[in-house]
């Protein structure tokens, strides 16, 4: 009787067992489609960001910005020459500075190879 | 007793049953199966052996001797054996009537025993009440156990029942239905789960799911800094089902109104939605997703969007003619978005997911079957801003000059890399603007006095001249004298004829003196060195519709060519052309084949460079010192003088060529159209930019000097050097560059 009843126990568990696991697989099927979505929502984000940066840096936006800050292009250029102790100068002047200032770490295509890397197998 | 005996004796109490129990004929039906009894005694055996008997016999009269057992054999009073019968008894039953059988029908080789008289029949001594009372007894005792207990007993027949043979036959017949039933169901599963498995799957997949195309993202055309030039985005696009449409003109008119369409484009909308026959129409392709929001949220019936990328120009016309465009699918049809389109686009991939009777998608049911893998994308050797700043000079210049357009070429000297590449064109109604077209590469002029770079450089290299070699210049001179091809040829400085060094040749850029040298030179090489500047044949960049310019074989040259292309004319050459051929000056006389792209990026990230260009060696490294000294003249003392940048040494060439219009060269100062140029590069120490510069058709009334290379376009060079200096980080290789002090 006992037998029977440890049984019955047992296949009891491993229904309910089965029913957890399809709810936890169903669970995160749900969890994997929503990042999935945030995904392409985030690359459209993406590319938008990259249209807008791209429209902002543009020559073309730049220069009507400058002319209607009433700034003008230069008529006429010069070249001199700096001279060493001017150049020691700042050089010394701007030796505390980090190494990496003014620099960016990344170039733009550097940051859109990695980008890439990660998205591009993803639909 | 005999069997013809008891047959009789049969018979007799069967004629007593039926005058005592006359109602058992129907209840008593004989069956195939019911073995012959003689028990004699009582009123119900012999009751029913006379029935079955009589049955029998009339069965047996109807059907042969196939029907009925071993009785039948008797009541045809065949004289059969035991051995006959035998083997039918096997399987009877030991019951009353088997037993009474057993006894009633001896072995027929045995009939020494004395048959048992027969005993009278009770029914003929007993009351008459009584045996009808037991034939009642017997009936509902028989009809009672017939339809309660079946189980192996042979069945009385149920009166108003049909049945089919005997329950063995329809037990074997059943169980053979049962087999061919169920065997073909059996044959029918196992054929649904292997051969036609496949096709039922197929049939329920396309039933329940739903495959929709991912359509791959185009690559993007990068600068060479990473600034991107043409990018594919997100965008929305508008249809409608005409068949869900309540109102077509309302409708029409709403998304006119929304969308801003034409008048006639609502008009069309609000036709094409009144054809139920059709279950879609584009309203408006790739707008915004704010416009396309705006439009969703009216809910207009049969109004619906879907998501489709949409190719964008982050800096408007910058560089159109070079970058091409895509059509509204995102398929390249002009410029670099042809030429690379296979690079550019990707591979679509497909989304199949699961959706319920309504169609609608099944959460958690998406799966990826195909995914879609992006174009590659493409860097270009092309610098945005000298972009920008070339296209704004050349605008500026050509419409102060009111000239037709202007192309110009800025080439890094080394590697060839095309920083820039612009043209303009002037309007219909008047306006400039930068060209959709990439005139520097598939329109050629001639070229005018650039090419005596090619000749001088060619004489020089022959070792034909040296730089002070000097010649008798005079301001004219008339070639194919008494021929039809003769022709009067002039400086375009009128002088008296004088002496000319190759460096006065090439400063006053003197044709007559040109041709001299060419004519030192011979046709033959004349050709070998034009054809080794790069002329006469389409530059490495293949861009699309690009033009090899034309250069006859120096053996179809007649009369006036044989010594026109000395100083460019009779040749046909594109701005790319021209700017490779003086940059063979600039690369210590080495050519090195233009080009564009600098790089691909895959979809690992990672940028890869493209091969370098070709290179081959046209003049030795001191034929192109001689040269670079020689155009630093043109600009320090020359035509060139216009292009002086201070503190920066230049060298470069003018030219001023005729356009021939349908073939005949207008008249100076009449109606003359010009093609003015300047090529030069810099720093002339160490070369690094070289750039043509030219402009198409300036003015060139009389009186007006504005039409010459010299002053039409090395005054774009001048204005536009310090910007790709400062842009590029160039600095002048010596404190005190630029011409020297007169």
């Amino acid at each position: 009787m006992s037998l029977v009843v440890l049984g019955g126990l047992l296949i009891f568990g491993m229904l309910i067992g089965t029913v957890a696991f399809q709810t936890q697989i169903a669970r995160n099927q749900l969890a994997l489609d929503k990042v999935e979505k945030d995904v392409v929502v985030a690359r459209s984000r993406y590319d938008v960001l990259r249209r807008q940066r791209a429209e902002l840096r543009s020559p073309n936006r730049l220069a009507v910005e400058a002319d209607r800050l009433g700034m003008s292009a230069a008529g006429a250029s010069d070249f001199m020459t700096v001279t060493p102790d001017v150049v020691a100068a700042v050089k010394a002047a701007a030796s505390a500075l980090p190494a990496d200032v003014g620099s960016s770490a990344l170039t733009s295509l550097d940051q859109f190879g990695t980008v890439k890397a990660v998205t591009a197998p993803v639909p | 007793m005999t069997v013809r005996e008891l047959e009789q004796e049969l018979a007799r109490q069967r004629a007593l049953a039926r005058r005592h129990v006359p109602e058992r004929e129907h209840i008593a039906r004989p069956t195939a199966s019911r073995p012959i009894t003689s028990r004699p005694s009582g009123p119900r055996t012999p009751s029913r052996v006379s029935n079955i008997t009589d049955a029998r016999r009339a069965g047996s009269e109807k059907r042969g001797s196939r029907i009925g057992r071993g009785g039948r054999a008797h009541g045809r009073g065949d004289q059969r054996t035991s051995e006959h019968v035998a083997p039918r008894r096997r399987n009877v039953r030991p019951n009353a009537l088997n037993a009474a059988k057993a006894v009633t029908l001896p072995k027929a080789v045995k009939p020494a025993r004395p048959p048992k008289p027969a005993k009278p029949p009770k029914a003929v001594k007993a009351p008459r009440d009584r045996p009808l009372q037991r034939v009642e007894k017997t009936r509902r005792s028989r009809t009672s156990r017939t339809l309660t207990s079946p189980s192996g007993r042979p069945r009385l027949p149920i009166p108003g029942v049909f049945r089919a043979g005997t329950p063995r036959t329809r037990l074997l017949a059943f169980l053979i239905a049962a087999v061919v039933i169920f065997g073909g169901i059996l044959f029918r599963i196992t054929m649904l789960q292997t051969t036609d498995a496949q096709s039922y799957t197929l049939a329920g997949t396309h039933q329940r799911t739903q495959a929709t195309t991912l359509r791959a993202s185009r690559g993007v055309i990068f600068d060479r800094n990473g600034d991107e030039l043409a990018l594919s985005v997100p965008a929305t696009t508008i249809f409608v089902n005409p068949k869900l449409v309540l109102d077509p003109v309302g409708t029409a008119s709403v998304l006119g109104a929304t969308l801003q369409l034409t008048p006639a484009k609502v008009q069309a909308l609000a036709t094409a939605m009144a054809d139920k026959s059709k279950g879609f129409v584009y309203v408006a392709r790739q707008v915004d997703e704010a416009t396309a929001h705006t439009v969703m949220s009216l809910k207009l019936a049969g109004v619906d969007s879907f998501p489709e990328n949409t190719r964008v120009v982050p800096g408007g016309d910058l560089a159109r003619g070079l970058i091409g465009k895509t059509d509204t699918d995102g398929t390249g049809i002009a410029g670099l978005e042809l030429q690379y389109n296979a690079l550019l686009t990707g591979t679509d991939g497909e989304l199949v997911q699961e959706h319920d009777t309504k169609g609608n998608a099944i959460p958690g049911s998406s799966t990826v079957s195909v995914a879609a893998v992006p174009g590659h994308d493409l860097v270009l050797t092309i610098d945005r801003s000298i972009q920008f700043s070339l296209e704004q000079a050349l605008l500026l210049r050509v419409s102060t000059l009111g000239a037709k357009g202007g192309t110009a070429v800025v080439m890094q000297s080394a590697t060839g890399d095309v920083l820039a590449m612009a043209s303009v064109e002037r309007s219909p109604d008047g306006t400039y603007h930068v060209s959709s077209a990439n005139l520097g590469a598939v329109a050629c002029e001639e070229p005018g006095s650039v090419a005596k770079v090619i000749t001088t450089s060619g004489a020089l290299n022959a070792g034909v001249i040296a730089p002070d070699t000097s010649f008798q210049v005079p301001g004219y001179q008339i070639y194919n004298k008494g021929t039809k091809w003769q022709q009067i040829i002039r400086d375009a400085e009128p002088h008296k004829t004088v002496a000319m060094t190759t460096k006065d040749i090439l400063v006053q850029s003197s044709n007559i003196g040109t041709i001299g040298e060419s004519a030192l030179l011979g046709p033959e090489r004349q050709y070998d060195y034009m054809t080794s500047f790069g002329l006469g044949q389409k530059s490495a960049l293949d861009f699309p519709s690009e033009t090899a310019g034309q250069l006859k074989p120096w053996q179809q040259w007649q009369g006036t060519e044989k010594v026109t292309k000395a100083y460019g004319y009779g040749v046909c050459a594109t701005a790319i052309q021209l700017t490779s051929a003086v940059n063979v000056i600039a690369n210590n006389g080495v050519y090195v084949a233009p080009r564009l792209v600098q790089g691909t990026i895959g979809n690992d990230g990672q940028v890869v460079p493209a091969d370098p260009s070709a290179t081959h060696e046209v003049v030795t490294p001191q034929t192109a010192q001689e040269m670079n000294l020689l155009m630093r003249a043109v600009v320090c003392d020359g035509t060139g003088e216009a292009a002086k940048v201070p503190g920066l040494t230049i060298a470069g060439k003018t030219g001023t060529g005729i356009k021939a219009v349908n073939g005949v060269y207008g008249t100076p100062g009449v109606d003359a159209k010009y093609y003015a140029s300047f090529v030069g590069f810099f720093p002339a120490e160490a070369p690094q930019v070289t750039t043509l510069i030219s402009i198409d058709e300036p003015p060139a009334a009389a009186g007006d000097l504005t039409h010459f290379g010299g002053t039409a376009a090395a005054p774009v060079f001048q204005a536009f050097v310090p910007t790709v200096m400062h842009q590029l980080g160039i600095q002048p290789p010596t404190a005190n560059g630029g011409c020297p002090a007169k």
